[in-house]
């Protein structure tokens, strides 16, 4: 047995080796390019101010000419929190989620005080910054990588369920709204069946529009996939309350439309190759 | 000796460096089309959170429904091992416009750049193949 194993165990690991080795080449030429393209953006261009070292920028910070605000600002990484300082650095530089945090009045000691402090910090910054308080709030372990994408929902709600005195909309018209209510918005789902007269409708309130992108070579695409209606039959036929199993349309849109839309591109997906979750 | 193959297969993917399919990020998206008031009479039967925050949009059907791509974040590597960074519009109106913030590394960036990194997948060879957009953030047009 071991005679006929043998011969195909070596080609099959010279095949993955090439495989590798030409991944291996490739990444390497990249790494050479990135490095050769951060030297020429050294740059003080058009009166704007770069601050950090002039061949390794290690440190640094973005300012606007004539103004003493930065917009963009690094974040010291805690050991496996680039995740959480993507989504952070996102968030600063959007001008209506952090105004709408450093406006707003939280609770001492809560995640959206931690958070306001921070965009503060960063707002005045000469340098990096360091997110550990906010992480410490959050109760994160700075050791173990996350996605971002649960980051950011968690930290959005978190932010939002620290507003001091949430509730109070109506009868505090100027303050007290939550954050998000610019990022937040409403999706409707309706379900009509085909044979019987029955209409499900459904709203739902996300802070993102998650997308699954199989098979997609553009975001309109997946757009497109996601709000097409979708029939119900066979085994995923819809459960109405009287009727049983019936055929039905399922029809997704939008309900309102936020000041900004967070888009999730759904890149983790099962694959049938290794039983495994993978990237696409 | 199949089930052999297999499990190797199996190992060896893991480790082996994966390539990713490209998807074209638009700077400019509308989003018209999937939008519906959806303003029937059975509507007051959905009092609830949802409609408090149609409330404070309530003004929107006046908006321009178009949105321009603001930030980015990026994914770089397999499911359990890689790197976050992104790339953000800065709100000056001078040079490229965008940064791309790495960690504590800020550098500037060409908005093609941007989108060649958000696209991923093998471009050029500027790009590694394992890195794409993972979250984009879309911020609406002023009418």
């Amino acid at each position: 047995m071991w005679i006929v194993q043998a011969p195909l165990l070596i080609l099959a690991c010279y095949l993955y080796a090439k495989r590798w080795n030409s991944h291996l080449s490739q990444n390497e030429t990249n790494v050479a390019i990135q490095t050769s393209l951060s030297l020429d953006t050294g740059f003080n261009s058009t009166g704007s101010t770069w601050i950090g070292g002039s061949d390794e920028p290690t440190v640094g910070y973005w300012k606007s000419r004539g103004s003493s605000v930065s917009t963009a600002v690094g974040l010291v990484n805690l050991g496996n929190t680039c995740y959480m300082n993507s989504i952070l650095q996102c968030l600063f530089s959007l001008k209506a989620y952090r105004d709408e945090v450093i406006s707003t009045p939280f609770k001492a000691n809560s995640v959206g005080e931690e958070l306001k402090a921070l965009f503060l910090e960063m707002q005045a910054s000469n340098a990096s910054v360091s997110c550990s308080r906010l992480a410490h709030s959050l109760g994160i372990n700075p050791r173990i990588q996350e996605d971002a994408e649960e980051f950011l929902l968690q930290l959005v709600n978190r932010v939002d369920d620290s507003v001091s005195e949430v509730g109070t909309e109506k009868s505090q018209p100027n303050g007290c709204r939550a954050p998000s209510h610019n990022i937040k918005f409403t999706s409707h789902q309706e379900i009509r069946c085909l044979y019987v007269e029955h209409l499900s409708k459904k709203r739902q309130n996300n802070v993102d529009l998650s997308l699954d992108m199989r098979g997609c070579t553009s975001l309109q695409e997946a757009l497109m996939n996601h709000f097409r209606p979708e029939l119900l039959s066979g085994d995923s036929r819809y459960r109405t309350k009287d009727q049983g199993l019936q055929d039905a349309h399922k029809s997704t849109s939008l309900a309102s439309l936020p000041h900004v839309l967070c888009v999730h591109l759904k890149r983790f997906a099962f694959d049938p190759d290794t039983f495994e979750m993978r990237k696409v | 000796m199949l089930r052999y193959i297999a499990e190797l297969h199996c190992l060896m993917m893991r480790f082996a460096p994966q390539i990713v399919t490209p998807l074209e990020v638009p700077v400019s998206l509308d989003l018209s089309k999937f939008y519906h008031t959806g303003k029937d009479p059975n509507e007051k039967e959905f009092i609830d959170e949802a409609a408090s925050i149609q409330n404070l949009q309530s003004s929107e059907k006046d908006d321009d429904l178009t949105y321009t791509l603001s930030a980015v974040v990026v994914h770089q590597g397999a499911l359990d091992y890689g790197h976050y960074y992104s790339l953000c519009r800065s709100s000056a109106s001078y040079g490229t416009g965008w940064v791309r913030l790495n960690d504590h590394i800020v550098s500037e960036v060409t908005e093609s750049s941007v989108l060649l990194e958000a696209k991923g997948g093998v471009v050029d060879n500027t790009v590694s193949a394992s890195s794409n957009a993972y979250i984009l953030f879309y911020v609406r047009n002023a009418k």
